[in-house]
């Protein structure tokens, strides 16, 4: 179990690219600041998408589940990054 | 607001051909890029409200790719099936502007009148290639 408190669980079993970068994208923008999304999915895509989009909007990837068929993710909310 | 740009230009409107553009364009809106798409050719057919509802899987591909069959492969992983309803849900991120090409739109009967509503117009080829494609972070071609 994490220790951070999840703000928002987000289920994405069963889609396939790119709806888990979309539902991930939009739920996130709803969070505030500091906000932890816990993302559950099974396309193995997410593996490298899910630390990359981190990368690129300045969120903090906590922890990390990659091993399948359920993949889980948790992350922090970040300010946005300057392109 | 979209810091980044990206120019896709579609040209093939199969079902099968269309669908991974409009995903990438989703993708990238959902991210916050600003993403132009212009629809040329016989593609531009289907911004059209009845031509979206006739996009089917044609020519060589439909030999193996049954358009029912990926129409419930596309719904089992979450992507919406109609064209219309995804090119509505592009136009909906406010991240999308779509538009068709003047020269095929007058070719395969699309006018400003009865494009889907919410569509960005007709535009000439070379407004698009040189004030959108080219000022674009990246321009692909479908």
């Amino acid at each position: 179990m994490s220790e951070a408190t999840i703000t928002q669980t987000l289920d994405t079993s069963g889609k396939s690219c790119p709806m888990p970068m979309i539902e991930t994208n939009f739920a996130m923008k709803k969070l505030q600041i500091g906000d932890i999304l816990e993302i559950i999915a099974t396309d193995v895509g997410t593996r490298k998408d899910i630390p990359s989009w981190c990368d690129r909007k300045g969120h903090t990837l906590l922890e990390s589940q990659t091993d399948p068929p359920t993949l889980r993710y948790v992350v922090r909310k970040g300010e946005p990054v300057e392109s | 607001m979209a810091e980044k740009n990206v120019s896709m230009i579609i040209r093939n409107s199969d079902y099968d051909k269309i669908i991974t553009p409009l995903g990438f364009a989703f993708m990238l809106a959902a991210e916050d890029v600003h993403v132009d798409i212009m629809f040329v050719s016989k593609a531009v057919a289907a911004l059209r409200e009845e031509g979206a509802l006739q996009v089917r899987v044609t020519g060589d591909s439909a030999k193996d790719t049954q358009y029912e069959w990926l129409r419930q492969e596309i719904v089992k992983v979450g992507f919406p099936a109609d064209i219309a309803e995804i090119l509505q849900g592009l136009k909906g991120t406010g991240n999308v502007n779509i538009y068709g090409c003047s020269t095929a739109a007058a070719i395969f009967g699309v006018t400003e009148d009865n494009m889907l509503p919410g569509m960005d117009g007709v535009v000439g080829g070379g407004w698009f290639l040189l004030e959108i494609a080219m000022k674009a972070d990246l321009s692909l071609t479908f």
